[in-house]
Parts: structure tokens; sequence; C-alpha cells
């Protein structure tokens, strides 16, 4: 190896997620070479040499050179989605468009990267990454993704009124319940489709999977949706040791999608059985870590610097 | 029914179409944007009973997701708003992902093949220089010539990528706007301005210029005429011969990428070896001689219709 071995860090370091991991890895000695893509355009000059090199490949950081050779992982955090579809908002926007690298950096960085590109991508459809939990053998919600409101009237009569509705792309949504009182604003989803879910009633389980180490939390609470309680509401988390089954097919979920770290949202029902929402390719988990006193930050640093799962 | 998702006046879809027609077929050339924004979706997750049958709608017909033999989807055919002027550019931004994210699922739900099925992200530029790839390049005998990434370039960014038989460069953000061009010398032919957006600065090895269509288990294609090279896939081929073992490498390639229809250029050194300079996931056929044209569309028609195998 021809230099220190370092993790890689890519997204700024005001977002907290990369902040909390650059502390941690600053904590153990491990060098961290940071690419900003947030800055302005210009502002960081990235080069990167693959192929058949006569001299080893390297990454090049503004005046920094980093062997690829002495990369052990990356860690990648952006707090905007990366997206290179939408017209004028990219056009519009210098930063995005500076991004463009990000994706061609993650599908060709050697060691571990945290998440790969196209895996990680996944749940920007929700309803693409179900159907791949499904096949990986978790119960999903019965789901209707229509621009038709008489289909979305339908199916909330056919769920005897326990419909819920969130977002189909990874865009954050609030989930709510379906309301006749929200019929009149059916209308609109000749504009744009939405997800609509049978609603389940039961205990929302958070599981975190770093490599193969899985934390749990339990959320009780009366909301809907128990990221946004309700000023009424109480909420309640505290860390949870799943069946070890239950622990296994997580960390079999993980690395079927092609992931080394997971937000996995379940929901134990009432019949004891579970069902997974969905998978959070880029989990901040320091909300759950502050309720719960889980390590799980400490074990993606010790994942990143081992370079493997 | 076949369909095919695209602008009705595009030439090979209007090729197909009539192809299929002739062969007694039910074809529905439609986009995305009309079905997202004009006619409207029902989509269930997973399969449900029988009341509860996905389907788009093509004007006022219901297509069932079921009754759907091949699909094919072209980036003429691609999603674009609603030109309305309420829109905010975060609304329309949001609209954007959400209808996006329906169509990723929705073409991953169908029980037919179908020509290319995207993946979630969207195909990235470079895909074949992946780390997955280039471990089974080295299965295929087939190589990557040295390629620089970089966010913007200068000259000393061209200069440290050294290629005998040139230096190709292009955009990675914007295939629209790819300013496709081989610099002969980085030093005669690169002036002082800067590239402000990303790039790719490939070194293109000294050698013969191979451009394959590849449809199938079929790969059709020949020599580039070299003055012609402008580094793009839109230039003169010579029908050639070329080693069995390149075409059988060049579709075991595509295979392993999961692109049925697909075109690449490679570079074959005096040494004999192999060098993939590019692969494209939407090739266009205009350039290509009639006999190329009429091959592929026929191979194409008996994927659709799925009397024809995969390699």
């Amino acid at each position: 190896m021809t230099g220190p071995a370092s993790v890689l860090l890519i997204g700024s370091l005001k977002e907290p997620m990369l902040a909390y991991v650059n502390q941690k890895l600053a904590r153990k000695n491990v060098s961290a070479v940071n690419l900003d893509f947030q800055q302005p355009h210009g502002a960081c000059r990235i080069s990167f040499k693959i192929g058949n090199c006569r001299t080893p490949p390297f990454l090049k950081v503004d005046s920094r050179t980093v062997p690829l050779e002495t990369i052990l992982s990356t860690y990648v955090r952006l707090s905007h989605q990366m997206t290179t579809a939408s017209d004028e908002v990219e056009r519009a926007e210098p930063i995005l468009q500076h991004r463009a690298l990000v994706p061609h950096l993650l599908n060709v960085l050697p060691g571990l990267v945290v998440n790969p590109y196209e895996e990680a991508s996944g749940n920007r459809s929700k309803p693409y990454q179900q159907m791949l939990i499904a096949k990986l053998g978790f119960n999903v919600p019965k789901t209707l993704v229509t621009s038709h409101l008489e289909q979305a009237k339908e199916w909330f009569e056919a769920c005897r009124g326990r419909v819920i509705y969130k977002s189909i792309s990874s865009v954050r949504s609030v989930v709510r319940r379906l309301n006749p009182e929200d019929f009149s604003r059916l209308e609109h989803l000749r504009h744009c489709p939405v997800q609509f879910q049978e609603y389940i009633p039961g205990i929302d389980i958070r599981v975190h999977v770093v490599g193969t180490r899985v934390f749990a939390s339990q959320i009780e609470t009366r909301s809907t949706d128990y990221r946004y309680p309700d000023q009424e509401s109480f909420r309640t988390i505290r860390a949870l040791e799943l069946p070890m089954d239950l622990q296994e097919k997580c960390v079999t979920l993980t690395e079927g999608l092609g992931l080394a770290l997971a937000g996995i949202d379940l929901r134990k029902t009432v019949d004891g059985e579970y069902v997974c929402f969905e998978v959070n390719t880029s989990p901040a988990f320091p909300f759950y870590e502050r309720h719960t006193g889980q390590r799980i930050g400490e074990a993606l640093v010790e994942m990143l610097c081992r370079g493997t799962p | 029914m076949i369909v095919l998702m695209a602008q009705t006046d595009d030439p090979l879809v209007q090729c197909l179409s009539h192809g299929l027609l002739q062969q007694g077929y039910a074809v529905c050339v439609c986009d995305w944007s009309q079905i997202m924004y004009d006619h409207g979706f029902s989509w269930w997750v997973p399969p449900q009973a029988e009341a509860c049958q996905s389907y788009f709608l093509n004007g006022t017909t219901a297509v069932p997701f079921s009754d759907i033999e091949g699909m094919m989807v072209f980036p003429s055919g691609s999603l674009a708003l609603p030109a309305a002027q309420e829109w905010q550019a975060a609304d329309r931004d949001y609209m954007y992902k959400e209808a996006s994210a329906a169509i990723l699922g929705i073409l991953h739900s169908l029980p037919c093949r179908v020509i290319n099925l995207p993946v979630a992200g969207g195909r990235q530029r470079l895909f074949f220089y992946s780390r997955r790839s280039r471990e089974f390049f080295k299965k295929c005998r087939l190589h990557l010539p040295l390629m620089t990434l970089a966010n913007s370039a200068q000259r000393e960014t061209v200069q440290s990528t050294e290629g005998q038989g040139g230096i190709r460069v292009g955009s990675l953000d914007d295939v629209q706007r790819e300013r496709l061009a081989v610099l002969e010398t980085e030093q005669d032919e690169w002036d002082e301005s800067t590239i402000p957006y990303p790039v790719f600065l490939q070194a293109v090895p000294a050698g013969e210029i191979y451009h394959f269509v590849l449809v199938g288990d079929s790969i059709l294609g020949g020599k580039v005429i070299h003055e012609n090279f402008n580094g793009s896939f839109n230039t003169k081929v010579e029908m050639s011969d070329c080693s069995p073992d390149l075409r059988q490498a060049c579709l075991d390639l595509s295979k392993f990428c999961g692109l049925i229809f697909s075109e690449c250029l490679i570079v074959e050194t005096p040494d004999g070896l192999w060098f993939c300079l590019d692969w494209n996931d939407s090739p266009k056929l205009s350039h290509w001689a009639p006999m190329v044209q009429r091959a592929v569309v026929s191979k194409l028609i008996d994927l659709l219709r799925g009397t024809s195998s995969l390699p």
C-alpha cells in the first residue's frame, strides 16, 4: 500500500450524519477524505482515473492525490436527492449538475461502498422496492398506485376505509390515513399518481442493519406516521431484541438488496406477523441511538474501517 | 398486444409497428406522459384478485398488464411533464419523481419481456466501467481503456490522460448536451478553456475500431471508417468480419448487463487486445445500412413476440 488507509466521505461535512461519522473516524485516528459536492461548482476539483493505467489508479481532490488501493471504504450522504431527471430544477442548480459525477464514482470505487448507487436507488420507487422485499421473503402491504380517482375510492371501500397514502418515490412525505373528506382532492391524481396502501394496525419496529449486526427499536405511538407524532399523541422508543430468525431475515434482506447499511421499517401486527413497508438505504440513525442507547454509529464506523460488511 | 413506449414519429417505432401489424399483432404506441397525465393507470402490488387487474388507458381503451406480450421502451417515449403554467418548479420536480417511480415499478412488474428494462437510478452513462462489469470484462478478455472522470476539466486533466489513438471527451451528466470529440493530441487540440461540467476523458488505444449493434443473440456491424470517427456512434461503418470470439464476448457482456438491444464501440489493437470504448442502451438505426436496419427490426419483432430466445 502506497499511503495511509483512508475512508472516503462523500457529501458535506456540515450534514449531521456525515459530520457524526467523520467525528467518530477522527477519534479512531482514521484518515478521512472528503468529497464535498455541496460546494458551488468549481470549488472542489475532483478527478479520478480508472481502467488500464500504467500507474496505479488514483483519486485527486484539489491538490491531494489518494491512491485507490488505500481507500478502505466509502460512505455517501447527500442532503438532497441525486436525480438527473428533472428539467428546469436541474438546469437552475449548478450544484446538482456538479453532482452528476457521484453515481459514476460510486459505481467504480474500490472497497466497501455504503451504499452502492444502483442498490441505494432501489427505494426511489417504493413499490419497486416492495416487489424486491416480497421476493426476499417478507410480507408487504397490499398497495394501489393510481392516477384514477374512482379506483382510489373503490380501493378505500374494498379496504373498509382502512387506507393510508404516501409518496411513491423516496421524497419524504407524511404517511396519512385516507378519509372521505379527502375525496374532493382525489381529482389531483390526474396530475400526479399516488400510492395507497391498506392500513395495517400494529407496533412499529425500525431495524438498522450494519453489515451483519442488527439493532432494532420499537416505537409506540397513536400517530399514523411515528416520525410525526400529533401534539396529543405520545411516542415511546425503546431498544428491542428481535427473534433470531427475524434478525437473520433482516440481514438477508439487506444483503439481497445489495446494501451494507439499511433502515428497515417493519410493523408487528396484532397476529404477531411482521410486515415490511420499506427499506431506507441511507438511514439517519442518531435519532434512534438517542432514544435507545444503541451504538449503531460505532458499528458503522467499525465496518467502514474494516472495509467489509 | 405489443406496447411500444415511444413517439409515433420515431422511425424505428414505425418500422416495428408496421412489421408487427403485418404479422397480425395488435400494437399500442404511446408515451409515458400520455399514460401518467392524460389517460391514467392503476397498478396493484402485489398482484391482486381479478377485480383488481392492473391496467393503463390508451385513449379510452384499457390495456391490462396481463395482455401485454412484449414492451419496448424508447427515449422518445420518456416522461415529460405537461406544459401547464400553474405548477411551481418544486411541484413539477415532485410530480416528475413520483411518476418516474411509478414507471420503474410498473416496468419491473410486467409479466412480459421488456426491451430494455431500466435499472433503479437509471443506467449510468458509463455503466460498463462499474466494479461488477470490470470483473466480467476480465472473464470475456475485454479491456477498458484508461479513463479520467472529473467534475470539470482543464488542460492538466486532459494531459494526464494518454491515448495513442486520441482522447475521447464527453459529458457525464446529460446525453443531450454531450459534446463528444476525439482530440488527436492533447497539446495541439486543447485550448485554455475549462469544461465546467462533469466529463469523461478516455484514452483511445490505436487500432481498428468496430461498431456493433446487439439484438437478442444476434450481433451485426463492422469497422468504423476512421476519417469519419468523431467519438460517437453516429459514424459510417464498413461491414466486415471480426473474430467470433470478439462477437461472443460482446454478446456475453450485453447479457451480463441485462441489455437486449444495445450497441458498442470496440478497438482492436495491433497486438490483438480488445478495448471497449462505449456501450449504449438506446441505439439509433439511421446511420446503419438498410440491410442491417431490416435485420435488427426483424430480430426485435421476434423478441417482442417472444418467439426469439436471448443469448
